[in-house]
């Protein structure tokens, strides 16, 4: 057993307020799924669109990362599964698929002595 | 929301007020989808709408004029986000409401587009829910909408409702709007729904929001509340079991909503001071 990283990628920002009835039906749907099935270790959040970048030794700020809008990290959610197979077969429920977006999967590394 | 933000960023700024309140259902549904669903959903929004709010007024100050009399306290930081804080005071929503209502009622406009505009800015319902409601199609009625919104935007000034003659003078123009939005959830054209009752109550909240300004209160409001109220009693009786309108000989009359009657009736009681 393990924690996992799902990071989401890609899906509608800006959907019709029909789209967004469903959308909203089924992620609390999913989210439900995983909590009883005790998956669900911290439900995430969501993050805004803008960043910024810094890098170097100087630390320098650059606008960014400008990436595509499917290559951009909109949110994450933190789960509890038996392996990296098993975590990445949850995310597999995830509503953001149906919508041309993807679930990052990483395995958080192991802490215990 | 849209009215409240129309009188932060005056009239002629609609389409922003509209972007914030747009930004803040989009917000809603990105947090929710993880986070659940809050104990309070329009509150929520509101907070949102209001702070989305601020971040506006605060970066396009320069940029943008925003509402006549709000233009100085726009200048320092600290009036700044009490001013929006007023704004968003629970007492002042229903006097944005109401100028939100006059304005759409706006004589340049075709009765028809003052209705829609009403069922949007005021009612909030989408372009699909006011199609539907008009046995049109989504695209048709985004359009009128959109032709309606740039001409209330251009009109300059909400509608001033403290203005006693203005406000008398347009009241019948308000007063149809509504009884158009009653009528046709209480006996629409559309063919999925013949009964709307979304639109029944909408038009009955809006009536009661004229019938409790004073200058609103009177008798041809109150007169129109009481209809409206006692129409919208027999709804739950008007369809039968195979859902076709029965008459009202047929009806099974203890299935009239009581509540609705006794308001109607309160209504059609009150007794205005004779005028000196």
């Amino acid at each position: 057993m393990g924690d996992f990283l799902y990071l989401y990628r890609g899906g509608q920002r800006n959907p019709s307020p029909e789209q967004s009835q469903q959308i909203m039906q089924k992620w609390l749907a999913w989210m439900k799924e995983l909590t009883a099935s005790g998956n669900l270790k911290d439900p995430g959040q969501p993050l805004e669109l803008e960043g910024k970048v810094v890098k170097g030794k100087g630390g320098t700020v650059t606008d960014g990362p400008f990436a595509e809008a499917k290559d951009l990290v909109g949110g994450f959610t933190l789960i509890v599964a038996d392996d990296l197979a098993h975590a990445a077969k949850l995310a597999g429920g995830c509503p953001i698929l149906e919508v041309d977006g993807s679930v990052e999967v990483r395995p958080v590394m192991k802490m215990d002595m | 929301m849209v009215a409240i933000l129309t009188r932060a960023f005056g009239l002629h700024n609609l389409a922003l007020a509209e972007d914030v309140v747009q930004d803040a259902f989009c917000r809603a549904l990105e947090v929710w989808k993880l986070r659940g669903i809050p104990e309070n959903p329009s509150a929520w929004l509101m907070k949102t709408a209001k702070n989305r709010a601020v971040d506006v007024l605060r970066r396009e100050r320069t940029a943008l004029t925003f509402a006549p009399d709000l233009g100085r306290l726009l200048q320092t930081e600290w009036t700044l986000t009490n001013a929006v804080e007023e704004m968003f005071d629970p007492t002042g929503i229903k006097d944005d409401q109401l100028r939100m209502m006059f304005s759409c009622c706006h004589p340049q406009l075709s009765v028809p587009a003052q209705v829609m505009l009403v069922l949007q800015l005021v009612g909030g319902f989408g372009a699909r829910e006011v199609a539907s409601a008009f046995v049109s199609s989504p695209a048709a009625v985004e359009k009128r909408l959109s032709r309606s919104k740039k001409t209330l935007a251009e009109s300059g000034v909400l509608f001033d409702i403290a203005d006693a003659a203005d406000f008398a003078l347009r009241l019948p123009v308000v007063q149809r709007a509504l009884y158009l939005i009653f009528s046709e959830g209480y006996h629409g054209g559309s063919a999925h729904a013949v009964i709307r009752t979304d639109l029944c109550s909408e038009s009955i909240r809006l009536t009661r929001l004229l019938a409790e300004h004073p200058l609103g209160a009177v008798p041809s409001t109150l007169a129109l509340c009481a209809l409206m109220y006692l129409d919208a009693a027999r709804l739950p009786a008007r369809l039968d079991a195979w859902g076709d309108l029965s008459t009202l000989f047929d009806q099974d009359r203890s299935r009239w909503d009581r509540g609705m009657i006794d308001e109607g009736r309160a209504c059609s009681n009150v007794r205005r001071p004779a005028p000196s």
